[in-house]
């Protein structure tokens, strides 16, 4: 299991599209991704968990990729959220 | 009889025909459990193999067909129907271990989804609520075996009468030949409302079910009133409204992507003015050639704090990436006592408009303007950014000013941030810039006249005040001839004169803009296409004898008279 730390940058924070392009990336890696806010967690591939985060612009959340291909999944979906997901 | 109903125009324009009712479904689950769960869980997934790989075309043939909004909208809905840990498997529990029939366990599932974006408290998921119901209500109608009616082919001159339509609805809808839509829900920013917005049909909400098949219909998108069984004189008049719109729109359509050019083919820029980011795009719709003003304040009202620099810098780089080249004039704080923003308490002073205002707050407050100075020049490497001052009034301030942002380029680089050259210009809308507009062009690489504030101050007479209205006017020859001696400035230093203020708009005015040598005129995005055409029609030596006139009157009423006496000559004319 690996995790990482990133700050969502995009103006809407994680909602609408760019949620939608969080949970399309994770969606492409086999092993289980979690968004960790605070002391919350959430499934990174469920839109409907990944909505009801509430992650605004400027939170800082905790990605956590574990099973097969773990690091690819990590470091995609950080570079996703880094580049603004699409927005 | 003519029933006449009042609603909200949610589309503008004159709509006409023959009433097609789209019946919302009833999607009751039967209330029978089912004998065998396991033989309901293999129906429920062939059911939900079918909607996804139906849902899935559908986003194809969306991406294919309209491209965005309504793309966008379905591969969210998409993605929400793919939710194994939410929709799936929670689906599947309920009619394995709840003994739900599949009908049941999907209006459950989903139902609470639904309930679970209404309540939200943010208004982005608030909005996802409308996603969930569609992808309920798609899942029910294969899960009910209940086809929908076909609606893919419907007679030029339809007009759609519905409770709601959503995104699953208006997919599979021949909307080319549907000619007015009106529904009893919806709202200016629900589905409905921007998908008829954006094919231009005329729409009015808020109307309960007004007709039946086959009804005659009229809606007016201008003022939310539908008509049925319109009497014959009703109707005559109504087409008659409609062929005059329907003219003036094809005659203007032309000028909405044609360039501004006068008669003799002089070209010039007209370009809109837009107070937010989103803005932009319904500028560059309705023709604009550039934004020739963004009121940066929009980043600063209604906000508890000051907008950072990170902010500013998306909002800026949005626009110049949504007009993807063209120029954008983004004009820097103009606040004072008349505007003031919450996050930025400001002292009472007796007379706003000339006090610490504009450029002079931004000179005393260094902080709040390195940080928006920074912000533009971050965004400049994003396309064809100018910046520009409001009501400098004097040399010192364009020098402060454009001190200040030599300072913040200087930073930037240290820091390793690339900053390209911008052009940096002012609004001349205190009478003191006009006067000195010879010495002001030396140092500023462009003019733009803020006409409203130009005005006000020259004729010492405020805007919307009755009594001196007759005072405030652009056509007051005080008024015209500063502006001309702004424009004949920039013309001998070689730099561009444009105008922002609403007198731009003003099809009596243009040829004498164009005359005195201004070649950007920006506007309310609506008034692009009018202003365009007005220009085509006139040649640049016209408008330079009518400019010459026009300065040399004496009064107001001289002015309106040497106006009108041309625009009849070139009517003539023509």
């Amino acid at each position: 299991m690996i995790s990482q730390e990133v700050c969502v940058k995009n103006p809407t924070g994680l909602h609408a599209r760019p949620a939608n392009a969080f949970v399309k990336t994770a969606a492409r890696f086999p092993c289980a991704v979690t968004l960790r806010k605070g002391e919350r967690t959430f499934n990174g591939k469920s839109i409907v968990s990944v909505l009801s985060a509430c992650v605004k612009r400027g939170t800082q959340v905790t990605i956590v990729c574990d099973g097969e291909q773990e690091e690819d999944a990590l470091r995609t979906i950080v570079e996703a959220v880094e580049s603004g997901l699409g927005e | 009889m003519a029933l006449v109903y009042q609603g909200t125009t949610i589309s503008p324009g004159l709509g006409m025909g023959r009433a097609r009712v789209v019946e919302s479904l009833r999607l009751e689950p039967p209330a029978e459990r089912p004998r065998d769960p396991e033989e309901e869980l293999r129906r429920f997934r062939r059911c939900y193999a079918a909607s996804e790989e139906e849902l899935r075309q559908t986003v194809q043939e969306a991406q294919k067909k309209l491209g965005g909004h309504e793309a966008e909208i379905l591969d969210a809905q998409l993605t929400l129907l793919q939710d194994e840990y939410s929709v799936l498997e929670p689906i599947q529990e309920a009619i394995r271990d709840g003994g739900l029939n599949m009908a049941q366990a999907i209006d459950q599932v989903l139902g609470g989804i639904v309930e679970l974006f209404q309540q939200a408290e943010d208004e982005y998921m608030r909005l996802r609520a409308g996603d969930a119901k569609d992808v309920r209500k798609r899942l029910l109608m294969r899960a009910l075996g209940i086809t929908p009616r076909d609606y893919s082919a419907l007679p030029e001159g339809t007009v759609l009468v519905a409770e709601e339509l959503t995104p699953s609805d208006t997919i599979r809808m021949d909307l080319a030949h549907v000619s007015g839509i009106v529904t009893s829900r919806g709202g200016y920013y629900s589905h409905v409302g921007i998908i008829s917005r954006n094919l231009g049909i005329p729409s009015v909400c808020g109307v309960p079910r007004a007709a039946e098949d086959g009804d005659t219909v009229l809606v007016d998108g201008e003022s939310g009133v539908v008509t049925v069984h319109p009497d014959e004189a009703g109707l005559a008049r109504f087409s008659q409204r409609r062929r005059e719109a329907e003219a003036e729109r094809r005659r203007l359509d032309i000028f909405r992507s044609a360039p501004s050019r006068a008669l003799d083919g002089t070209a010039g820029l007209i370009c809109g003015n837009i107070g937010t980011a989103a803005e932009a795009q319904a500028a560059l719709d309705a023709g604009a050639e550039g934004i020739g003003l963004l009121r940066s304040e929009f980043l600063y009202m209604d906000q508890p704090a000051l907008p950072d620099e990170e902010t500013q810098f998306q909002a800026y780089r949005q626009v110049l990436e949504t007009m993807a080249g063209r120029p954008v004039i983004i004009r820097t704080l103009d606040v004072g006592g008349d505007k003031a923003i919450p996050a930025l308490p400001m002292e009472r002073e007796e007379n706003p408009f000339l006090g610490c205002r504009a450029i002079r707050l931004c000179l005393e407050r260094r902080e709040l303007f390195r940080v928006q100075l920074r912000a533009l020049l971050r965004a400049g490497a994003y396309g064809d950014l100018r910046i520009m001052f409001p009501m400098i009034s004097s040399l010192e301030e364009l020098r402060s000013a454009k001190a200040m942002l030599e300072e913040a380029a200087e930073e930037l680089i240290r820091e390793g941030v690339p900053v390209r050259k911008v052009p940096v210009g002012i609004m001349v809308e205190v009478p003191g810039a006009a006067v000195m507009a010879d010495c002001l062009a030396r140092e500023a690489d462009f003019f733009s006249i803020g006409t409203n504030d130009l005005i006000q101050y020259t004729m010492a007479a405020e805007r919307g005040n009755p009594s001196v209205e007759h005072l405030y006017s652009p056509y007051a020859p005080a008024v015209l001839r500063l502006i001309a001696m702004a424009a004949r400035a920039a013309e001998s230093a070689g730099i561009l004169c444009g105008m922002c203020g609403e007198a731009a708009a003003d099809p009596e005015l243009l040829p004498v803009f164009w005359g005195m040598g201004l070649r950007e005129l920006s506007m309310s995005p609506g008034g692009i296409a009018r202003s365009r055409a007005a220009l085509s029609g006139w040649s640049t030596e016209d408008c330079r004898a009518l400019a010459e006139r026009v300065l040399l009157c004496a009064s107001r009423e001289e002015v309106q008279a040497a106006l009108q006496e041309a625009h009849r000559r070139r009517k003539t004319r023509l």
